[in-house]
């Protein structure tokens, strides 16, 4: 019983605070929303994002990595390579690799994947699609939102 | 001033995450930071310190004792209201409104 109250306090509590807190990583390019940010809108990147806030709207995430933190609630689609699930997301979810979902984790949706991994406890509503066929996420490129930043740019 | 890019790998000291070496677990919030490939279009609120390296249209707002910085990578459209903000030398503010004690920074 002891044990497992220790197996409770999961690898994201071991890894998380260092993952923002090394410089090795911020070299890496990891951007992180934090605890008290709520942001309502699109948003897109093409770098690790950990995400411990609140997004409502769509996350269109190229090829990297996303982590909702225990703290992060997420009312969005997301796209990403790899998809890691401490907090609650509602929204469907596709990972271009593997998809995880932690014991704290609760998602109500549905999951497209290659690979998941669901430890016990997590929460999940919804339906799990690992057939092969691509689900296309939407890329940034093809968002309104690439025109905005392209605009921006411009502007500037 | 000699070039010093990229931006990114300087240190953000005050920024930075205070990691409590002793591992506690309850260091204090990580701060936000949007980073140079991010580009968000909405509204934002935030109630600790923000860095943003990226694209951001819409409105960014602070509440309580927050610094956001802004640094020279990014590319801001729309409001930015905190009670700090700190702009990196060399950033682009055109098409941004600036409100609360706004200070530069070279780093």
């Amino acid at each position: 019983m002891f044990n497992k109250k220790k197996e409770d306090e999961s690898d994201y509590e071991r890894t998380e605070p260092n993952v923002a807190a090394s410089p090795n990583v911020r070299r890496r390019k990891t951007s992180v929303i934090g605890p008290t940010l709520k942001f309502r809108g699109e948003l897109s990147a093409n770098e690790d994002l950990i995400i411990e806030g609140e997004i409502e709207g769509t996350i269109a995430h190229q090829d990297k990595n996303l982590t909702v933190g225990k703290e992060g609630r997420v009312k969005a689609d997301i796209n990403a390579r790899t998809i890691e699930i401490y907090g609650r997301v509602e929204g469907d979810i596709h990972g271009e690799d593997v998809v995880k979902l932690a014991k704290s984790a609760d998602v109500n949706g549905n999951i497209y994947c290659a690979r998941i991994i669901m430890e016990e406890g997590a929460r999940f509503s919804g339906s799990i699609d690992m057939s092969q066929k691509k689900k296309a996420p939407s890329k940034p490129t093809n968002l309104p939102i690439a025109e905005s930043a392209k605009q921006i740019e411009s502007a500037g | 001033m000699t070039p010093r890019d990229p931006v990114r790998e300087e240190p953000l000291r005050d920024c930075e995450p205070q990691a409590d070496e002793k591992g506690s677990r309850h260091p204090r919030p990580l701060p936000s930071i949007i980073g140079s490939t991010v580009v968000m279009k909405g509204d934002l609120i935030v109630g600790e310190d923000l860095v943003i390296e990226g694209t951001f249209d819409g409105t960014i707002t602070g509440r309580g004792a927050d610094t956001v910085t802004v640094r020279r990578t990014a590319r801001l459209r729309g409001e930015v209201s905190a009670s700090k903000v700190r702009v990196e030398d060399g950033t682009n503010l055109e098409n941004t409104v600036l409100s609360g004690r706004i200070g530069r920074t070279d780093r």
